[in-house]
């Protein structure tokens, strides 16, 4: 059962000092605890920083993080250019992030992506985060365009800009050591590398190097500002502190003993801390899930040899971890031999090693890793590029473009083209504007395996039916993430379902995109639902933010965070005919276990919007109403 | 002779990527029982006090989770891929 306490004596407090430390303005009187009480709205065209504090009624509506990020895009405006100063970048933390909650070191990035037109949140783990919330914040706002280069330097509650013309053209793995020499090691980086400085549409920010808010096209918002980095200076002698120890201390044993008991999250035990998420290749692939030379078929006679298994047994040297989590599932690793020896890079995920492997005919983990070690350098998102590489290989092979193209499996070609992205040269500044522009340019539309322009992820939605209603409907276009209903199709949590079924994915699609939708806002690493659920996110939040929340009030908050978001979108001009999938899908079939399999996108739209309650994609006045969206 | 694949965790137990039975069975119950014989430690990972397959793990009788087949019950033909995977899970970015 949630337990909930006295809100006064359940609210964090940023411990103070001895000698003073600074105190957020404001946190004290705020009726909710969590929070810092503390955004910096940061107008870079005049050079300007206010404070503000939190609305306290947006916070109880939309949590934080994600669902507060939005609403903060909303009220900017739904229409804004995504590529002009008056787009919104937001920094979003929760009430949870950087405090004693397990898995809490997370934040989202939230802007209206230059890839797709829409709302689009990506979040970053690491220590970032939680550094944000050490130094005073909640939220970072940046709105205009510095006149020149700058990075925002964040500390005791304060925000300055201050030049980055020393590091503009640089890298992200110079950048972070640049200002780790100049600030001490107690400082966390969020940079671009050339590919946001060049407004790459897929262009990342990079956290501490290797970690990145890779999707949605973050980075190029911030290249087209002229904000190189925002840089945080903050130790955790300043962590938050839940002061109602009576009420957290089986709150919290309880949410952390889910995932040390789990048989996916235990750490130095189950699949994700030993292996990281590469540990899918191989189930997913068995099952018919991974597409092949840009989706043509559904299995690849590699995996085994980019799967996680492999990965560590000839790779890994490390297993980092984030702010408040055993599980530790990154995967740090060097290039022993070959050409690319003498790479270290942290991490080699999933989605990229299909991205750039089985989805370009690539079955080395040793050049996967030169690869996204480049990605992270640049800035740029590992699965748009290999969507976009493995696009321009079939027009390659479909004798589509002139010049010698890439051919599958080209290694050497891939490399020498992920430099040409990032400074877009040569074919490199076709492929820049990401897979669906690309390919629509080169005249073959049909080749880009897109939805509202943003690339698929490492789940072959012939084979894995609740990815393809999934990726149909996603609020960011393409993600595997909205909904992560693959726990269901694969593991079986919350229950099994049959991945070649799609009766009833529209309905428990709904489900996962709530779910996930409250925790991205409080907000905690989504590999928390794995082992956690809707309990101990309310149990959590209530004990932190001092007001009861049930299980169905997450759900309910979450349905909210999702019908904003599509909202958003509705106002920005997507509808129904948006959410839909490339032709392969629904016409080519699938091949091993997922022969004759094609997905049957109307029947599971008319079920989606069944559940949530929408008119051919648009999220009616009634629903806005019943959800307190509008007044 | 049908060989079943090992992933993840499971490898180590049994010291090996692929086993291949020898006694030839005709169902996915079979095959567990006699990878169990042959490699005790197993059972712990696979089978519930039971005797049934544990939560989250997955038995894929080409490409099939037995979960949606015939269970334990299902059966083996001569060519039949058998995979074995213990808990796992990811999805990055």
């Amino acid at each position: 059962m949630v337990h909930t306490s006295p809100r006064i004596t359940s609210m964090i407090r940023l411990r103070t000092h001895d000698d003073g430390f600074w105190v957020p303005e404001g946190g004290m009187d705020m009726a909710l605890g969590g929070y810092a009480n503390r955004v910096a709205r940061v107008d870079l065209t005049s050079g300007t920083v206010t404070y503000e504090e939190i609305n306290e009624q947006d916070a109880r509506l939309y949590i934080g993080a994600r669902g507060l990020g939005v609403k903060y895009l909303l009220d900017n405006g739904a229409t804004v250019d995504p590529d002009g100063p008056d787009n919104m970048l937001a920094f979003m933390n929760g009430p949870l992030t950087g405090s004693e909650a397990t898995m809490s070191g997370r934040m989202a990035i939230v802007t209206k992506s230059p890839l797709t037109g829409t709302v689009s949140d990506s979040h970053i783990g690491g220590w970032s985060a939680a550094r944000m919330r050490w130094a005073g914040f909640d939220a970072l706002l940046f709105t205009g365009r510095a006149e020149s280069p700058v990075y925002a330097y964040v500390e005791d509650g304060k925000v300055e800009l201050r030049p980055a013309t020393d590091v503009w053209g640089k890298g992200v793995h110079d950048t972070v050591p640049h200002f780790q020499d100049r600030y001490g090691d107690d400082v966390s980086v969020m940079a671009i590398g050339q590919a946001g400085e060049n407004r790459v549409r897929f262009a990342s920010i990079i956290n501490e190097h290797d970690r990145a808010a890779g999707r949605g096209g973050m980075g190029a918002v911030a290249g087209g500002k002229n904000l190189k980095a925002v840089v945080i200076k903050a130790s955790d002698d300043t962590m938050p502190k839940v002061e109602d120890r009576d009420a957290w201390r089986p709150v919290h044993q309880r949410a952390l003993g889910v995932i040390l008991d789990s048989e996916v999250t235990a750490p130095k035990a189950g699949g994700l801390s030993l292996y990281g998420t590469n540990v899918l290749m191989n189930p997913v692939n068995a099952l018919g899930g991974i597409g092949t030379r840009n989706s043509q078929t559904t299995q690849f006679d590699g995996a085994e040899k980019i799967s996680g298994e492999t990965v560590r047994e000839t790779m890994l040297v490390g297993d980092p971890t984030c702010h408040a989590c055993p599980v530790a599932c990154k995967i740090e690793v060097e290039v022993k031999d070959g050409p690319h020896a003498g790479v270290h890079m942290e991490s080699l995920e999933y989605e990229p090693a299909w991205s750039l492997g089985a989805n370009c005919d690539v079955d080395d983990p040793r050049v996967l890793a030169k690869l996204i070690d480049q990605c992270n350098d640049y800035g740029m998102d590992a699965i748009e590029i290999g969507n976009a590489i493995s696009m321009y290989m079939e027009a390659t092979q479909n004798e589509y473009v002139t010049g010698g193209g890439i051919v599958w499996g080209d290694t050497d070609t891939m490399v020498a083209t992920v430099d040409q992205i990032a400074l877009r040269e040569g074919v490199g500044d076709l492929l820049a504007d990401g897979t669906a522009r690309a390919a629509e340019q080169i005249g073959h539309p049909e080749l880009a395996m897109t939805v509202k322009g943003q690339a698929v992820a490492a789940y072959d939605p012939r084979a894995m039916k609740g990815e393809a209603i999934g990726y149909a409907t996603s609020n960011r276009g393409a993600c595997h993430l909205r909904g992560y209903t693959p726990a269901s199709e694969l593991l079986g949590i919350p229950v099994k379902t049959d991945p070649l079924e799609w009766k009833g994915k529209g309905e428990l699609l709904k489900i996962f995109q709530d779910l996930h939708s409250f925790s991205d806002s409080l907000d905690l690493c989504k590999f928390s639902a794995f082992a956690q659920g809707a309990e101990e996110y309310a149990s959590q939040y209530s004990v932190i933010v001092g007001e009861e929340m049930t299980a169905d009030d997450v759900m309910v908050a979450g349905e909210r965070i999702y019908n904003l978001e599509r909202h958003f979108n509705n106002l920005a001009g997507f509808d129904g005919k948006d959410d839909t999938l490339p032709k392969r899908y629904l016409e080519e079939p699938g091949t091993g276990p997922a022969a004759g399999s094609v997905v049957e996108l109307d029947e599971m739209k008319a079920e989606y919007y069944a559940a949530r309650g929408w008119d051919d994609g648009v999220v009616p006045e009634s629903k806005l109403r019943e959800l307190q969206i509008v007044q | 002779m049908i060989e079943a694949k090992l992933y993840a965790t499971l490898r180590a137990i049994a010291g090996s990527k692929t086993v291949t039975l020898e006694r030839q069975p005709d169902t996915v119950g079979a095959a567990l029982e006699e990878l169990i014989d042959r490699f005790p430690d197993l059972r712990a990972g696979l089978l519930s006090e039971e005797g049934t397959v544990r939560p989250f793990v997955a038995v894929m009788v080409d490409g099939r989770d037995i979960r949606h087949l015939d269970g334990l019950d299902t059966p083996l033909e001569g060519d039949a891929t058998l995979d074995i995977f213990p808990p796992v899970a990811g999805g990055s970015r």
